[in-house]
């Protein structure tokens, strides 16, 4: 049996079904949830802005028009809401948040330890690339989203999508040498 | 094994490299890369690092958990309360909504090359423009 499509289930929410926007939220949220958390680096900010990115979706479901997928509209809301937020943070706890993430891996006593296990390091220093750089390896690996989606949601053109990618890319190999693992790129 | 001769033309294929590894390329780009990355082993060797790269992408997102149910509660608590002020007007018969899900239960073929274009849908741009005459009543 085929399940219902995002852009029917948007339809329905349209004319106030709440069932339907029960069975989206079900679909979505989860993955809404963790590129939140991952750009606001708090798990109870994120909690909230779920709620938020969804009420904005029943809201405004009836001027969804079909021109993207609904998961990379959605995205889109979570990406507004999460950067608002962030811009409501105080300065201090912001200073302290970026002070972490350009944080020298080789610095942290655990990391020798590590080195045993390049997967781990991999994934810290995927932990500690800058939030843009952050978002878009999220969503090209996680999110599975085109050139073209990306560039939808983070509002910028697809070349740039293309270019910021493997500035990302470049970032995480300098990190991963920086903490003892030479991968012969870039 | 013969490597991309141009190298302006390597950068271009290695810049997809991870929407390769993420199957979210086109058809006409995915035979590109693929072409490609069978005659360069240098370009398949940076390509084991994009598929390593996606691997702990995936591993670090999943281990993020998930909401709990008090975010649901709170939305739909929202909506109920929404709802309770200024309840939104529904349609008695909703033709344009109808007809929608009625074409989405056939499979479309992918019009054209672009993966993502499978998103625009054919039913929901059907639907809104039946939806805009009703609503116009021409």
């Amino acid at each position: 049996m085929q399940a219902t499509s995002d852009e029917v289930l948007i339809g329905r929410i349209a004319n106030g079904d709440r069932l339907a926007m029960q069975v989206l939220y079900a679909r979505h949220h989860v993955r809404v949830f963790r590129f939140v958390v991952r750009l606001v680096r708090d798990e109870a900010t994120a909690e909230d802005l779920i709620s938020e990115v969804f009420l904005d979706v029943w809201r405004q479901a009836g001027r969804f028009e079909g021109r993207s997928a609904v998961s990379t509209w959605v995205l889109a809301i979570a990406r507004f809401k999460a950067l608002s937020a962030l811009r409501r943070r105080p300065d201090e706890e912001l200073d302290e948040e970026t002070a972490g993430a350009i944080e020298d891996p080789s610095d942290d006593p655990e990391v020798s330890l590590e080195k045993k296990d390049k997967s781990v390091l991999i994934r810290k220093c995927l932990t500690g690339l800058s939030a843009e750089h952050r978002e878009i390896i999220d969503l090209v690996y996680y999110h599975e989203k085109s050139v073209e989606e990306v560039a939808l949601i983070v509002g910028i053109p697809e070349n740039t999508v293309k270019t910021r990618m493997f500035y990302a890319r470049k970032k995480l190999a300098e990190l991963l040498k920086a903490a003892g693992i030479e991968r012969g790129w870039p | 094994m013969n490597m991309i001769s141009k190298e302006p033309e390597r950068h271009d294929i290695e810049a997809l490299l991870p929407w390769h590894a993420a199957g979210t390329l086109n058809r006409r780009d995915t035979d590109r890369v693929e072409q490609a990355l069978a005659g360069d082993r240098e370009l398949a060797r940076r390509y084991d690092l994009v598929r390593e790269e996606l691997a702990e992408t995936i591993h670090l997102n999943e281990t993020l958990g998930a909401p709990s149910a008090r975010a649901m509660e709170r939305l739909f608590a929202a909506i109920d309360a929404e709802e309770a002020r200024s309840p939104r007007r529904r349609r008695s018969f909703d033709l344009g909504g109808r007809i929608a899900e009625f074409l989405s239960s056939f499979r479309f073929p992918i019009p054209i090359e672009s993966r993502s274009a499978r998103h625009y849908h054919y039913p929901v741009y059907i639907r809104l423009q039946i939806e805009r005459k009703l609503q116009s009543g021409s």
